[in-house]
């Protein structure tokens, strides 16, 4: 209310100035928002060529059918200028929710509006451009694997040697996707039960579209019959190479801390 | 003298005057309805009865007060989530990001049988169990369908860990010995209905009772105990072929559909269809089975009964949806697992 006022006195100050014509503030703006109202009684149609019905205090009760403001918004179709990761390549037309659009992909200028000017002036500068990777999931997936230590749970008592499809189904526990072709093991066997090599590393290279490579850290556990729970925490601990000889290549492969950092993406 | 008078007759209309302004005020708040009959025989039952009506029902999981401000934001829907995400592209692709990945029953059998392979988990015994996602809309807007169990004979049978006790009636000492080979607890005939009735004999200790079509006449006298437990073609324990009823009840499996409390068109079964030591073959037959008779249990033709189908292996926490659209035979339900799926949303909204 105090405000109300505090705006009414200004822009009446506006309009007793002499620069009025100057100012554009005073009620220049309409509201856009729409409220769509039903009458509680309708008063009925009047007769054909007759006088209108009289309406009643009952008449001028309303019940509120829908807010405009309130309406779900619909999802920006939007031209991506450059390549973003997890979305698509330059030139790719993508539907985003709005927020989404305006904070992630408009302001930082990775797009644009999809208006059919945009889209020539982008997909013909789009394909000179070779792109970096098979698909625009490529990187992210590489993001992830390349900093999960992966634990791979192999039986205590029973003999066994380490084969594709044992990798293939702890992948696919820990939350990736693959098929047999896809995994390069160490070109050394590993085979067990073994306790030296508990709780040790070692890696193994997952190839994408044939093309992409990353290589994935891996950590053995070797666990009794039927319990497959793995140390707490055990990603946040440094371990043992396996093979002494990979210990320069698993110190560069950026661990769990790595990715903490880099939380921030789209 | 003649201001006595003259004095009544003012105090008379200062009364008069009163008690109609007095009867004015009183007579909206106070209303005396005055009878000179007594009231129809039963008339303030019925307004009870027409209170009590008005009660309003209880859900059974509501929250207690001591609870209510810990949970924040709207109540967790029990579906296993499905979003719009979009489907994978490459060749790999981490799972969290994509649609859900839709198994065939094989795959998902043989993803099963891997983690629990000797040089894993070691543990082939395990049983392996079907999750079923229900919709439980019946044929009218607003109407749900009740909860219901169901026995099925599998195809291919497998040891269960409960004990499961059969009380077979029949009469005829051939009738008798079959019920006995195919492994009733306790058989007999209308010696055991009047132990029954004595209370001798506990319907309790039995699991299930299956009965011969030659001692209906008989049975009629625990219609009122057993109620809904009476035995009916229908259900499978009034059978002429008593062997095949008792084996029904003590090898199949029971499955019950659980409904949720709070989201009324949505209900689940767990129930187990074999163990991974079983070939791949048969599991799927015993999978079809189950299936193909829960979805008799479809009152609306517009909407199959399952919505989605998981396959676990508990205490292990992975689980694969498999598509169960090809096992169902009846032909008016063409829904594949998409289909549902979208349905499935579709009615979250509408909760919404």
């Amino acid at each position: 209310m105090w405000n109300n006022s505090v705006n009414l006195s200004k822009n009446l100050q506006y309009l007793s100035s002499p620069f009025l014509a100057a100012y554009n503030g005073f009620l220049s703006q309409q509201t856009r928002n729409t409220f769509i109202l039903k009458r509680r009684t309708p008063p009925g149609l009047a007769k054909k060529n007759g006088p209108s019905k009289v309406l009643r205090g009952r008449h001028f009760v309303y019940e509120l059918v829908e807010d405009t403001n309130v309406r779900k918004k619909p999802d920006l179709q939007l031209i991506l200028t450059s390549y973003v990761e997890g979305l698509g390549n330059k030139g790719d037309l993508v539907t985003v929710p709005r927020n989404k659009g305006y904070t992630k992909l408009l302001l930082p200028r990775l797009a644009t509006y999809a208006t059919p000017e945009n889209i020539d002036k982008t997909k013909a500068a789009a394909d000179d451009q070779v792109s970096r990777y098979s698909s625009p999931y490529v990187e992210r997936t590489i993001n992830v694997l390349s900093t999960r230590t992966l634990p791979v749970l192999m039986s205590n008592t029973n003999p066994w040697v380490l084969e594709k499809w044992h990798i293939r189904t702890w992948l696919r526990r820990s939350g990736f996707h693959l098929q047999d072709e896809s995994i390069t093991l160490p070109d050394k066997p590993i085979s067990g039960p073994n306790p030296a090599m508990e709780g040790k590393d070692f890696y193994i290279t997952v190839t994408i579209n044939k093309k992409e490579q990353v290589k994935v850290r891996c950590r053995l556990f070797q666990i009794d019959k039927k319990n497959f729970t793995v140390p707490e925490e055990y990603y946040k601990n440094t371990a043992e190479p396996i093979f002494p000889e990979d210990k320069s290549i698993l110190d560069t492969m950026p661990g769990f801390y790595l990715r903490e950092s880099k939380s921030s993406r789209i | 003298m003649a201001a006595a008078p003259g004095g009544r007759l003012f105090t008379s209309i200062c009364t008069a005057y009163v008690r109609g302004v007095t009867g004015c005020l009183t007579t909206p708040s106070i209303s005396f309805q005055m009878r000179g009959y007594a009231a129809r025989p039963g008339t303030r039952e019925k307004a009870r009865k027409a209170k009590a009506k008005l009660e309003v029902k209880k859900a059974s999981n509501a929250i207690p007060p001591h609870m209510r401000k810990s949970i924040k934001g709207p109540l967790r829907s029990r579906r296993i989530p499905d979003m719009n995400k979009m489907p994978a592209a490459d060749d790999v692709w981490v799972a969290k990001y994509h649609l859900m990945r839709l198994y065939s029953f094989n795959e998902a059998v043989q993803c099963h049988k891997e983690t629990h392979h000797p040089t894993v988990l070691d543990s082939l015994d395990s049983t392996l169990m079907a999750h079923l996602e229900l919709n439980m809309k019946a044929t009218k807007k607003n109407k749900f369908i009740e909860k219901f169990n169901g026995t099925i004979g599998m195809p291919y049978p497998f040891q269960q860990e409960e004990d499961r006790t059969v009380l077979a009636l029949c009469k005829g000492d051939a009738i008798q010995q079959e019920a006995t080979k195919a492994g009733a607890t306790l058989v007999g005939g209308s010696e055991i209905i009047k132990q029954i009735l004595a209370g001798t004999i506990s319907l309790k200790d039995y699991t299930m009772l299956v009965a011969h079509p030659n001692i209906l006449p008989e049975l009629t006298a625990l219609r009122g105990l057993l109620k809904k437990r009476f035995p009916n073609v229908r259900d499978g324990n009034l059978n002429p072929d008593i062997a095949v009823a008792v084996h029904k009840f003590k090898q199949g499996i029971m499955y019950s559909a659980v409904k949720d409390d709070l989201e009324l068109d949505f209900g689940t079964i767990d129930t187990p269809i074999g163990t991974l030591e079983m070939d791949t073959k048969h599991l799927e037959e015993n999978f079809s089975a189950l299936v193909n008779d829960i979805e008799t249990r479809n009152p609306a033709t517009a909407h199959s009964l399952i919505t989605k189908a998981f396959l676990i292996c508990p205490p292990y926490p992975e689980r694969f949806k498999v598509d169960f659209g090809q096992y169902i035979i009846k032909s008016t339900v063409d829904n594949t697992a998409e289909e549902s799926d979208d349905e499935e949303s579709n009615t979250a909204t509408a909760s919404n």
